[in-house]
């Protein structure tokens, strides 16, 4: 389709929507989106439901942050309770961008602006600790109700929440590229939290200490390296879930693809709307399209039953007669069996053709030493007597085609019958 | 079809008209089939999923269930197994898009007397009802083929029950032309039978389908990757 008539396409897309847009949460239900969150989307997901501005609440939990880490505590707290909110785009859309189909826009960055929060949030804290005299910064309680080391809790919390947004909003695809950079976030969020903490230490209590507890961080790092050693080093576990993921886009893609196909054909639907041999060819070559992603099985091109099914679509397709090919047996394509699917093309075309028939039916029957195809319509039927003159298509493309490699050919048409074309090859 | 035609189909078999239910999760396509058969026969009840469609058979005890393969709930081997263990009579076309050896065969070997695509004709539809309702089967050419595959070939030996494992000569033959697209009538002819007899070979045909533990039903599906 070229777009020039976007009115029904997009009226069909809306009939179709509820099949296609994820499930939203139950109204009332907050949830934070990724794509427009600073920090783990709690202040945008209160605007977007309860329409308490951001420009207010994100100075609000600042404030409170102040106080007793009030604000984070809360913050946190409801970072758990908000399901994670999932940006509105159409399966069929993520599928096409995934295949290359359309070029996607670029995802909302906000990781520049979150390490910048973070690397500020980190600096107040310290700076609030310190104050200048004489020789330089020492540290102080800046106010003498905060616990000694709450300004390290402080840039823990910091360094945590770059951890935890990384994995909260991760790019669930498995890509090394991503893998990387979310490795690398992650890593930068964990050095925020060490380093604020090794500093804070050393500023209050003394080298000594800070180098104690570097020794102990340093020990539970390996131990956590250690004991995620398996996951890390295993290919298996990470190859099943890139498996399971790759999956589960196979399974979208493919949905996509038939909702796609069939938008088109019930747009062309509508514009031939008022020609029914049309519409009825259309509706027949949908049906088979859906009917071979549903429920096909893989077709070996190479194969003779694939090898008539696909000349007999292609005459479906063409005259608009529906034609049933039923097959038992099968075998592989050789010279021989290809000169069968040709004969049988042609036989096919004829009743489509010439019969009048609403419909032609085809079996055949790959034996051990034999191949067998019956093409038959309920047409008008002709006189056998009659045909060497006047059907060329019979003569020069079913029965020479035939007796090239040793086939036979029968033909029985009764006037206003039907006629059935018989074509048997020894293998 | 002129409407004299119709009227005469109507009063004709009025006496005789068969008592349906129609089970598919399709809104769409359950009215479709009612518009198509509604002047022939009694549609009694509908039901779109295998609960539903267990309770309406139930309280109307139609004499024929038209009945889609793929259903919520179970699909429709799960709505035959569960009316079959109460009321055994009631009889199951299975009128399926699906097409799969799997459904079309386990649908049959769940107990139902007949197997159409829903690409099938108002007529044939009405002619098939009729016919299952009757106590006889109605075979697709398609089926057809499916049961032609998964009793050809060369079978073990020990496992032969000659009676239930081998199609004979003439179901053979009756099948053959079946899946050739023949009606009823036009195999009669062929073969130089009867009608009746014609029934009689695809009945014990679906016998053996249900009844059957031949190897190569189970080896074929396997082939397939039906199992």
């Amino acid at each position: 389709m070229d777009g020039e008539e976007p009115a029904p396409l997009a009226d069909i897309a809306a009939s179709l929507a509820p099949n296609v847009t994820p499930e939203e949460p139950p109204s009332g239900q907050v949830t934070r989106p990724v794509d427009r969150a600073w920090l783990g989307g709690v202040c945008q997901g209160l605007e977007d439901r309860l329409g308490w501005p951001t420009v207010v609440t994100r100075p609000v939990f600042l404030l409170l942050s102040v106080w007793m880490f009030l604000g984070v505590a809360v913050y946190a707290v409801l970072w758990l309770l908000f399901p994670l909110g999932k940006p509105e785009v159409a399966a069929g859309v993520a599928a096409a961008s995934r295949r290359g189909y359309r070029t996607a826009a670029a995802p909302n960055r906000r990781v520049p602006v979150v390490v910048g929060a973070a690397l500020v949030l980190y600096g107040v804290g310290v700076a609030s600790l310190m104050r200048f005299v004489g020789r330089g910064w020492i540290l102080v309680d800046a106010f003498g109700w905060v616990p000694d080391n709450a300004f390290a809790l402080l840039g823990v919390c910091a360094g945590g929440a770059l951890i935890w947004r990384q994995w909260d909003q991760r790019d669930r695809r498995p890509r090394a590229a991503a893998g990387w950079v979310a490795f690398g976030k992650a890593a930068l969020g964990c050095l925020v939290a060490a380093a604020s903490t090794v500093t804070v230490i050393w500023l209050r209590q003394g080298q000594t200490e800070a180098l104690q507890v570097l020794a102990v961080g340093g020990v539970t790092l390996v131990g956590a390296l250690l004991l995620a050693g398996p996951w890390l080093l295993h290919p298996e576990a990470r190859a099943a879930e890139r498996d399971e993921a790759v999956k589960e886009e196979a399974k979208a893609d493919m949905a996509a693809h038939l909702h796609d196909s069939v938008l088109q054909t019930l747009a062309m639907l509508q514009r031939q709307a008022d020609d029914p041999k049309a519409v009825a060819q259309l509706a027949r070559h949908q049906e088979r399209e859906l009917r071979a992603w549903l429920y096909g099985e893989a077709a070996d091109e190479q194969s003779f039953a694939a090898a008539l099914k696909a000349e007999a679509a292609e005459v479906e397709d063409q005259y608009g007669v529906p034609v049933d090919v039923v097959t038992v047996g099968d075998a592989a394509l050789a010279p021989e069996l290809d000169a069968v699917v040709r004969a049988a093309r042609e036989a096919i075309l004829n009743a489509a053709k010439h019969s009048g028939a609403p419909r032609v039916d085809v079996y055949a029957e790959a034996g051990d030493d034999v191949v067998e195809v019956f093409v038959r319509d309920r047409g008008r039927g002709f006189d056998a007597a009659s045909v060497a003159e006047d059907r060329m298509g019979i003569r020069g493309s079913i029965l020479d085609r035939m007796h090239r490699y040793g086939g036979v050919v029968g033909l029985r048409s009764t006037v206003r019958e039907g006629t059935e074309v018989r074509l048997e090859m020894k293998r | 079809m002129s409407r004299w035609e119709g009227d005469e189909v109507t009063e004709n078999s009025a006496a005789a008209r068969h008592r349906v239910v129609i089970v598919d999760d399709h809104e769409m396509f359950r009215a479709g089939v009612k518009h198509e058969i509604g002047p022939a026969t009694a549609i009694v009840g509908e039901a779109g999923d295998v609960d539903e469609a267990v309770r309406v058979i139930g309280e109307t005890l139609p004499d024929l269930v038209l009945l889609d393969v793929h259903l919520p709930g179970g699909g429709g081997t799960e709505v035959i197994r569960q009316v079959h263990v109460r009321h055994p009579e009631v009889k199951f076309l299975a009128l399926s898009v699906s097409d799969v050896a799997e459904d079309v065969i386990g649908v049959i070997r769940a107990g139902a007397r007949g197997y159409v695509t829903k690409s099938i004709s108002g007529p044939e539809l009405i002619e098939a009802i009729d016919r299952v309702a009757t106590g006889d089967a109605v075979f697709s050419p398609r089926l057809a083929g499916f049961v032609l595959d998964a009793f050809s070939g060369s079978i073990d030996v020990a496992s032969i029950d000659e009676d239930l494992d081998r199609l004979s000569a003439r179901e053979r033959d009756v099948l053959r032309l079946i899946a050739r697209g023949y009606s009823y009538r036009e195999i009669a002819r062929e073969l130089f039978i009867s009608v009746k007899t014609v029934e009689t070979h695809v009945s014990s045909v679906l016998r053996k389908l249900q009844l059957s533990n031949r190897h190569q039903l189970a080896q074929w599906a396997n082939d397939r990757k039906l199992v």
